[in-house]
């Protein structure tokens, strides 16, 4: 805890705490596990400073995160985008003046902690072809997260996969999983109105009931492998750092 | 050879083991102490307590430890060696085909020695290769292709190079080739475990049989979906088999969805040796069942099919010579098991 935030402030906004944060970084997701940096153990320690007079009620606060992931080698493509991405999520409050996102314990710790907080582009910092951005990797996964979501969303329906092709959004309950998989075809932009049709490929098209069943199979392959990569980064990750996986 | 308590046996090929040393003075940097940490957490978070081995020992063990291991108390038959260089890491390299010969040259009938090659090392390293080939009679290669070198960061199968590579293995008779697409260091744009280049090298070189290690893990999907494309592409269950233990439904779900995508014939099983010991791993492999809420999805895990995955597929590979009363009888059991199952626990 930082001694400035204990100063008394008459400041309209609530000063920024280490909820705040955490809650901010608690929509950052590891790209391959499709799960929250928060919720995954990621986060290490977040510190926070006031980033102008203490006695200043105006103040606004300077963050800092550690981020620490499952194993020294984790690939640096995917680990940049989690920094990257958490520094974005704590930049959009107005409370904040500064961010800084360190990657710890990790062997790319330095570049990937530097590069990201200096702005610059993945393919700046290590050298990497072609243009240098991770945006196409970025899309590629969110495009498999959402296959796993959409099977796990659709399948306890327990209706034959044909039918399912029929659903519309309106027609799905309200559970946690239809809601997630929601989430991912907004952040997409797919059709999220209650005409669009619930089973669709990847790129938003609809499967049709000829083809549900083996587009159902690819879409549980899917989630098998993210739900084991999970258990594997969950587990390595406690061991790495002495703690009971959950 | 593995006699269960129910008395079916089984003959094991470990299709993945590794010679290494990874003690201090063979460090040649931070990396090689990095590297073996992570190995080690591997072997920690994935094994029965039990089994769990002091870091020292971990780091080096020796000859004596690895016979006993694998063949007094592990059930292995024959195991295969598959060279991980890592010269950059460690001064006289981690796992190297000269190291693991030590090895093969004093137990001739239970090792399998593999090579690896690289194709940026061009012409001089096809004359190596066809060397060392000649030396041991080499039938398989370990291929690492996200390793960086200079201003490369790692290569592909479909390379101009390494389609010479893999002409050379097609004409010298190596036609096993273990590719490893497991966890890289190396920093890439695009997904460094992308397996999309072993598709069209399956393709291009069908006399070739490219063994998958790990499954593709943690790209099981894409793994799966070129196997079920390309007939000569199988997959390696090192890292996917010691899941059992900890996570047994997610192990059942993976063995159901490799089962479903590439068949009971073209998966092969390894301890990945060091990481893990094949004693415990084949014990619970064999009295592993599909828990009975997926049957109806995945189906059963039979005698026959383990018979196939423990050791008749590899042996099938390499033409290991199998005892006759350890062969797949005729005709294979593929119906359902009427017998009682054994609870699975479930985490």
């Amino acid at each position: 805890m930082s001694g400035g935030l204990a100063s008394a402030g008459r400041a309209a906004a609530p000063r920024l705490r280490e909820a705040d944060v955490r809650d901010a970084l608690a929509g950052v997701l590891d790209p391959e596990l499709d799960q929250s940096i928060v919720e995954l153990g990621f986060v290490q320690r977040i510190r926070i400073e006031a980033a102008g007079h203490p006695q200043d009620a105006a103040a606004r606060a300077r963050v800092r995160v550690e981020l620490r992931l499952p194993t020294y080698w984790c690939a640096p493509n995917f680990s940049w985008m989690m920094v990257e991405d958490a520094r974005a999520a704590l930049l959009v409050d107005p409370r904040v003046a500064d961010v800084e996102v360190a990657l710890v314990d990790h062997h790319a710790a330095e570049e990937v902690s530097t590069g990201v907080g200096a702005g610059r582009a993945f393919g700046e910092v290590f050298g990497a072809a072609p243009d240098g951005r991770l945006g196409d990797l970025r899309d590629l996964f969110r495009r498999k997260a959402l296959l796993a979501r959409q099977e796990r969303a659709l399948r306890p329906l327990g209706l034959p996969d044909e039918d399912l092709a029929r659903l519309h959004i309106g027609d799905l309950p309200d559970t946690d999983d239809v809601r997630t998989y929601l989430a991912a075809r907004a952040e997409l932009g797919l059709d999220c109105s209650p005409r669009a049709p619930a089973l669709t490929d990847a790129a938003g098209r609809p499967v049709s009931g000829e083809a549900a069943a083996a587009h159902l199979r690819r879409a549980r392959l899917m989630r098998v492998s993210i739900e084991g990569n999970a258990a594997f980064c969950r587990g390595l990750l406690a061991t790495r750092y002495g703690e009971v996986s959950r | 050879m593995y006699r269960a308590p129910d008395g079916e046996q089984y003959f094991v090929v470990d299709t993945h083991v590794h010679y290494w040393d990874a003690s201090p003075e063979n460090w040649a940097n931070k990396y090689g102490e990095g590297f073996i940490n992570c190995f080690y957490d591997y072997h920690r978070n994935l094994s029965p307590e039990e089994w769990v081995w002091p870091i020292e020992k971990f780091r080096l063990y020796s000859e004596e430890d690895m016979m006993r291991d694998l063949f007094d108390e592990g059930y292995v038959d024959v195991a295969i060696f598959l060279p991980t260089y890592l010269t950059d890491f460690y001064r006289r390299g981690f796992n190297t085909t000269e190291r693991d010969a030590i090895l093969k040259e004093k137990h001739p009938d239970r090792f399998i020695l593999n090579t690896s090659w690289d194709p940026r090392d061009g012409e001089a390293g096809l004359e190596k290769l066809e060397e060392k080939v000649e030396k041991w009679d080499i039938k398989g290669v370990k291929l690492y292709t996200a390793e960086w070198r200079g201003d490369s960061r790692g290569w592909k199968l479909t390379d101009p190079w390494a389609e010479r590579y893999l002409d050379k293995c097609r004409e010298l008779g190596v036609t096993n080739v273990h590719v490893h697409k497991g966890p890289t260091i190396w920093p890439l744009t695009r997904d460094a475990f992308d397996v999309s280049d072993v598709d069209d090298a399956a393709t291009s070189f069908p006399e070739l049989t490219f063994i998958v290690e790990h499954c593709g893990v943690p790209r099981l999907e894409d793994f799966c979906w070129i196997g079920v494309q390309e007939p000569n592409v199988w997959g390696g269950l090192a890292v996917v088999a010691p899941f059992i233990h900890t996570r047994p439904r997610w192990f059942g779900k993976a063995i159901g969805e490799l089962l479903y995508w590439l068949g009971e014939d073209r998966i092969t099983w390894a301890s990945d040796y060091a990481i893990w010991h094949p004693k415990w791993l084949v014990e619970q492999f064999v009295d592993f069942q599909i828990p009975d809420d997926m049957t109806d999805e995945y189906g059963q895990l039979t005698p026959s099919i383990k018979r196939k995955i423990l050791g008749l597929n590899a042996a099938r590979l390499y033409d290991i010579a199998v005892p006759e009363d350890l062969r797949e009888r005729e005709p294979a059991e593929t119906g359902p098991e009427v017998t009682e199952k054994p609870a699975v626990p479930t985490s």
